[in-house]
């Protein structure tokens, strides 16, 4: 893995590392507010505000990790993964838990 | 660019990562942060400074209170309730809400009207509360045009730049976060240090005094930050009400609306009279126990309409509860029939609401009385100090030790975050004062008198900026401090010069607040001083 | 009870308790007393009377302000008790030990009507 990253510049993987942060924590924090919009007992609009109200933690806690010494692809999988989980479980409980 | 600012110390474990991460995301944003923490921490103030900056109101509201004291009726609700309906149904026909503001919390004091413009935006202008005439920035009042304290508020969270401002301090807050999180992760001796401040010993006392600020008032830097992040949340983070509502302004209409008010009437198309709302607000005052604060008509001239009746929050209700939410009863306009009360302090909908009206209550400041204003005026200069110090570290760090971060450009780079540190706190602090210097300068009655205060405010800073490149650093610290003791401690004088009011008159006549922002001031020139010496002994020696 | 009795009562208390706290810790002893260790029992005291003074500030705080809004108040109170204690600790040690005296003195004196009139 080491030997992968290093084809980069070190200013790219920089560039790379602070990305994750920044749009793969924004992505994070996003599908876990979708999720928790569609999960939280309570109405649609009251869901959609409790999930953002959790919305920063995830996001604070998302750019902390990406600056953990982890290498780069781990980094951006262990953001990315879950937002993609996260967003999928929202949009396909959304009937089930806000539409009722 | 191969340089050490661009490697993350990838070896060095988890703490050493945090470490890059808390300097780097800490200094690019320090300045800024300094701007909305100094700033947001005045405006937990921005009444009395606005009392401070339109003497002329001061024999006004001095006879409201004595009117309030004696328990006489300001002014005639009924008759004011009238004139905005008057003028509602005069220029804003077809808007499809009317609010009307017909006094202040005394009782007494103005007349103001909101509407939806065609455009669905939130609008309003204020009346002249003798005539209900339309006032005029310029006419009405012989009073002098100004934002007053309110600037403080606009600046600290979207730097009198609308929504890119509201992001750029959204995005500073949120740098705030991350810079707090790795802050204390980086901090080894987080409680062996607790109370550790060692002065006189260079970059370890810069170290010291960034931690004790920071750690001692840690719960207050996340709270405020995180709330603040919070009350303009829907903007920042969409995702979860586009999950719901989708975009456009269509639906966050909807969203709002479903929000706090999910039994909203729909228009019928039948047209009907508002009706005469004195009997409304007086109906509605006796059921939630509260003076009115606002009448609001959806609706008006349909058969549909409601009539929402809003209190203020007396100071005891405001000094016990977080969420500041105020009383509230609906009526149809047509029967006349209650239709829901909400009693003062609960809130529209379920615990999220509930969550945010307490957060934002939280990060306002709106429960305690004064001495939570002095709680926070506290705590937020220390934030303020955290993100002054911080800057000020990093660049006294490297003068000991040249790290090279930037190659060949280092030097520049150092060079330049020197100047923004001047600038963006002593600089910043020039213009704070300014603008007071401003309100007492700038003639009364000119166009666009508002406006030209806040030009002095940024011409200031902008000028503080040009200063702070062009002087060598040790110069330009020495000399902006300066300036700021003058003008800090000078105030008193401009104001007797310009209004003839002094500290006794103001003591004497019980004006706390204007002797409040004047000693304040002073306090703040007399730190400049402090500085300004601690400096010239450092030269000297 | 008023908000600012209130005020001063938990200032006072969270200050006097910060105080106890940081002259249990070996170097602020040492600044006050030239002793380089606490001695554990002296170390153990001043912990506890730290934590019961700190703990005795939230009472007026939530007399004055209730629950909600009283624990807010404790919480800012303890910063602001905390930082004089860190900042005068360097310059004046022996100032900062008998302010903490007599807030602890005043803070409980303030505190003795409240629990009177909780016992009766």
């Amino acid at each position: 893995m080491n030997t992968r990253t290093s084809t980069f510049s070190p200013a790219l993987r920089l560039l790379s590392r602070v990305a994750a942060a920044v749009f793969g924590g924004y992505a994070l924090a996003s599908a876990a507010a979708v999720f928790l919009a569609a999960v939280l007992p309570a109405g649609p609009a009251e869901a959609a505000l409790g999930g953002m109200q959790f919305s920063f933690a995830i996001y604070t806690v998302a750019v902390i990790w990406a600056f953990a010494p982890v290498s780069l692809p781990r980094a951006w999988a262990g953001l990315l993964l879950p937002a993609v989980v996260l967003a999928g479980l929202g949009l396909a409980l959304r009937g089930a838990g806000g539409g009722a | 660019m191969s340089t050490k600012a661009t490697k993350v110390p990838s070896q060095g474990g988890f703490r050493q990562a945090q470490a890059w991460l808390h300097t780097w995301c800490g200094l690019w944003f320090s300045w800024l942060l300094f701007a909305v923490f100094l700033t947001g921490t005045l405006a937990v103030f921005d009444e009395p400074i606005t009392h401070w900056m339109t003497p002329e109101h001061h024999a006004e509201e001095a006879a409201a209170a004595a009117k309030k004291e004696k328990g006489e009726p300001t002014g005639d609700r009924a008759q004011r309730l009238a004139w905005g309906m008057a003028y509602m149904a005069e220029h804003h026909p077809g808007a499809s809400m009317w609010e009307l503001w017909p006094s202040d919390a005394q009782g007494g004091g103005e007349l103001r009207v909101f509407w939806f413009d065609a455009n669905r935006q939130y609008a309003g202008v204020a009346l002249d509360p003798a005539t209900g005439k339309l006032l005029t920035e310029e006419g009405g009042h012989a009073a002098r045009a100004t934002l007053g304290g309110h600037h403080f508020v606009d600046f600290h969270y979207e730097l009198h730049a609308g929504t890119v401002g509201l992001w750029i301090v959204g995005i500073a807050a949120m740098a705030m976060l991350v810079a707090l999180v790795s802050g204390v992760i980086t901090h080894k001796r987080i409680f062996k240090d607790f109370f550790t401040f060692r002065p006189k010993k260079g970059q370890r006392s810069w170290l010291d005094a960034h931690n004790a600020v920071a750690v001692l008032t840690l719960p207050f830097q996340f709270m405020i930050a995180y709330t603040g992040l919070v009350i303009s949340g829907t903007t920042f983070m969409p995702a979860s009400k586009v999950l719901h509502y989708g975009t456009g302004p269509s639906a966050q209409v909807r969203f709002v609306s479903e929000l706090g008010d999910s039994d909203k009437p729909a228009a019928t198309g039948r047209a009907m009279p508002v009706p005469v709302l004195e009997s409304f607000a007086a109906r509605g005052q006796e059921r939630m126990g509260q003076p009115v604060r606002a009448v609001v008509i959806d609706h008006p001239g349909d058969a549909g309409a409601r009539i929402g009746v809003y209190g203020w929050n007396g100071d005891d209700e405001s000094a016990r509860r977080l969420s500041a939410t105020t009383g509230m009863v609906q009526f149809s306009a047509a029967t006349g029939e209650v239709q829901r009360v909400r009693l003062p302090g609960a809130a529209d909908g379920g615990a999220a609401m509930l969550a945010q009206s307490a957060m934002s209550g939280l990060h306002m400041v709106t429960f305690g009385g004064w001495p939570m204003k002095w709680l926070y005026f506290l705590c937020g200069l220390a934030g303020t100090a955290m993100m002054g110090s911080g800057a000020v570290l990093f660049i006294v760090k490297r003068r000991q030790k040249h790290l090279g971060e930037f190659g060949g450009a280092t030097a520049r780079v150092y060079r330049l975050i020197e100047a923004l540190n001047v600038a963006a706190i002593a600089g910043l602090a020039i213009a704070c004062v300014g603008y007071l210097w401003a309100n007492r300068l700038v003639p009364v009655g000119i166009g666009h008198r508002a406006d030209r205060e806040l030009q002095v405010f940024f011409a200031l800073w902008a000028l503080a900026l040009v200063h702070a490149f062009v002087r060598q650093p040790a110069r330009a610290w020495r000399e902006q401090l300066g300036a700021l003791a003058a003008l800090c401690l000078l105030l008193p004088v401009l104001n007797f010069v310009t209004t003839g009011d002094h500290l006794l008159a103001q003591l004497l006549r019980s004006d706390w607040e204007s002797l409040g922002v004047e000693l304040g001031v002073v306090a703040f020139g007399l730190a400049a001083l402090g500085a300004l010496r601690h400096l010239r002994r450092k030269v000297a020696r | 009870m008023t908000t600012v009795w209130a005020s001063l009562l938990g200032f006072a208390l969270a200050y006097a308790g910060m105080s106890c706290l940081s002259f249990a810790m070996d170097r602020h002893h040492e600044q006050l007393t030239r002793g380089r260790e606490v001695p554990t029992r002296r170390r153990m005291g001043l912990r506890v009377i730290g934590a019961v003074l700190l703990a005795a500030a939230v009472v007026p705080c939530v007399m004055a302000w209730g629950a909600s809004v009283g624990t807010v108040a404790w919480l800012g109170f303890l910063s602001a008790g905390a930082l004089p204690v860190a900042l005068l600790l360097p310059y004046r040690p022996r100032a900062v030990a008998w302010g903490a005296g007599a807030a602890a003195v005043g803070g409980g004196a303030g505190l003795v009507p409240v629990l009177a009139g909780l016992l009766r």
